[in-house]
């Protein structure tokens, strides 16, 4: 047991880099436009993004386990695109939101509910990503053939990534310039096509 | 006569200066030929500057000179090595594009800690382009845009072409003021999340001055729509009608790049409180969309002014003007002399790096022509 979790933390550690590059798109703009300036208010937001990444971690350890021992590895991979298009589209509809309030479509969106806790759905559907680290540890999940060792392996690779996840906390001292909030939102709108486009340019 | 000494003066350093920057030695006639007539211009440009005391007419001609003068040299350098002139089948590295800061910012700082590793620091590389980068800053910061940049002369040139205005767009709604920060961050994240150059790739039009991936498949050929479409909008239709510089205004994450960090660069264009009558003549007249209707009324430009001096010129009550952090120099030398020098120096300067070539590629096609 030892031995499998040191393997997923080292395989966290070793190429959480590319974690942070495929969290960068979605969670700073969104930290950027919410622009929160308190130390405390970013960490939570942080933390409940870390939580939603760690919840689909285990879901999808979960699953690709059993699924892995039911058929060998034949994973859909067009599911795990089209949750990097589903953040895009989350992001897309809080910017637009956010900018033009007073259209209809807009109101409507801000009072779905799945845009109450957005930072747990961004980092639910960024922790289910096509990235090689991700699909790195996809491999060893399914040889694995077991929920269990599965489940443990993805705790300590949530954990190896996440530390990653610190420097996005590095902007919260410029936080409070009205500017860099509206820069965040045109950039949150720009990123979320970006995502819906690499999504679809993927699938299809 | 006594009224043309001071401009006299101020051109002939502005010109000696420019010429000894840029000045290439001896053996090459048409080089140093091409060098003094560069500089000389430049000097010419800050003469009438000054005597007039009117900014924005000749600072536009030595501006646009400088954006066809460099569409010339690329051109010509694109077609001497690759023998085509708009399509190319590899991307080409362009040694000094500042446009391309947000996609190649991270390439950008692992190639300065290189240089400073192996020590080859010393030589023309990137952490020269660095300190280029920040003495210009430093001295003229956000002046860049419409002082040096050697791209910006081609939205320029379009938005010059109508006399007024056939489409008077007063400002961008406050929200989207920001578009260029909002695309410079966008860009930063994505390159680095993607480890591809995705401005140069996806958006810029003016690669233009060098030349466009071959469309062989449909990837490239969205992204020849794309150049295409934005070019074409924010180069040439939108300037043409609104008589504004959309792509530098709206578009270009260099813009805001300078903006943020030309808040170092003491200059600043500032408007005196107590002779502004609310005439909105600079508003309408801002090609950078700087000045907004709620910005005026508290007397304030905003940081993506790029010091042009057009909204000088038209106010009536020469109540704008360039300061020193909002104040004016004591003394004989105004913050208007001072910035106007620094600002053809820089411009000057870069420009001396390809304008030459291009002047003297020119003279000698020219020549050929006449004498075969």
């Amino acid at each position: 047991m030892t031995g499998i979790l040191a393997e997923g933390f080292g395989l966290g550690l070793s190429s959480g880099a590319y974690c942070f590059g495929a969290c960068m798109p979605v969670l700073l703009p969104y930290m950027l436009g919410v622009a929160k300036q308190r130390w405390r208010a970013n960490a939570l937001l942080l933390g409940e993004f870390l939580a939603g990444r760690f919840a689909a971690y285990m879901v999808y350890a979960t699953l690709a386990s059993w699924v892995g021992i039911l058929v060998e590895g034949r994973l859909p991979v067009w599911a795990l695109h089209l949750a990097g298009g589903l953040s895009g589209f989350f992001l897309l509809a809080w910017a637009m939101a956010g900018n033009f309030p007073t259209v209809n479509f807009c109101r409507a969106l801000t009072s779905w509910p799945g845009l109450q806790r957005l930072p747990f759905a961004f980092g639910f559907l960024v922790g289910i990503n096509a990235c090689p680290p991700f699909i790195a540890a996809t491999l060893r999940l399914i040889g694995l053939h077991h929920i269990g060792h599965g489940l443990l392996y993805f705790i300590a690779f949530f954990a190896g990534t996440s530390l990653y996840s610190l420097p996005f906390l590095a902007v919260v001292p410029w936080l409070g310039s009205s500017r860099l909030a509206s820069a965040g939102r045109i950039c949150s709108v720009l990123s979320g096509l970006w995502l819906i486009a690499q999504s679809l340019a993927e699938i299809l | 006569m006594a009224n043309s000494a001071g401009p006299a003066i101020f051109a002939v350093a502005l010109a000696a200066l420019v010429a000894a920057f840029s000045w290439p030695g001896v053996g090459n006639a048409w080089l140093a030929g091409a060098t003094f007539l560069w500089a000389a211009f430049v000097g010419m440009a800050g003469f009438f500057i000054l005597r007039s005391g009117k900014i924005a007419r000749w600072r536009a001609i030595v501006f646009i000179a400088m954006a066809f003068g460099f569409l010339v040299y690329f051109k010509s350098a694109s077609l001497g090595l690759t023998g085509r002139l708009w399509t190319t089948e590899k991307p080409q590295e362009v040694p000094y594009c500042h446009i391309a800061i947000a996609s190649g910012i991270l390439n950008y700082f692992y190639q300065q800690y290189l240089a400073l590793k192996s020590g080859a620091w010393s030589r023309w590389g990137p952490l020269t382009l660095g300190f280029l980068w920040l003495a210009l800053t430093l001295i003229i910061g956000r002046a860049w845009c419409s002082w040096v940049c050697f791209y910006g002369g081609l939205d320029e040139s379009f938005s010059r072409i109508a006399k007024r205005p056939r489409w008077l767009y007063l400002g961008v709604p406050e929200k989207w003021r920001d578009l260029p920060a909002g695309i410079l961050i966008f860009m930063i994240l994505v390159s680095f999340s993607s480890l591809l150059p995705i401005f140069c790739l996806w958006v810029c039009p003016l690669k233009i001055t060098t030349a466009f991936l071959d469309p062989n498949d449909a990837a490239r050929k969205i992204q020849l729509a794309i150049f295409a479409v934005l070019g074409v909008a924010t180069i040439v239709i939108i300037p043409i009608l609104s008589k504004r510089r959309a792509f530098c205004g709206l578009i270009c994450p260099f813009g805001a790049w300078q903006s943020f960090f030309g808040g170092l660069n003491p200059f600043r264009a500032t408007i005196k409180k107590e002779d502004c009558t609310q005439c909105r003549l600079c508003l309408i007249v801002c090609p950078t969309f700087a000045i907004s209707q709620e910005g005026l009324k508290k007397h304030e430009i905003s940081p993506y002014c790029n010091l042009c001096g057009l909204c000088m010129d038209r106010c009536p009550r020469d109540c704008i003007d360039y300061t020193v952090f909002g104040r004016s120099l004591p003394g004989a030398l105004s913050a208007r002399t001072l910035f106007l020098f620094f600002a053809l120096l820089a411009g000057g300067s870069v420009g001396a790096l390809f304008m030459p070539q291009a002047l003297s590629m020119a003279a000698r096609s020219l020549a050929r022509l006449f004498l075969s």
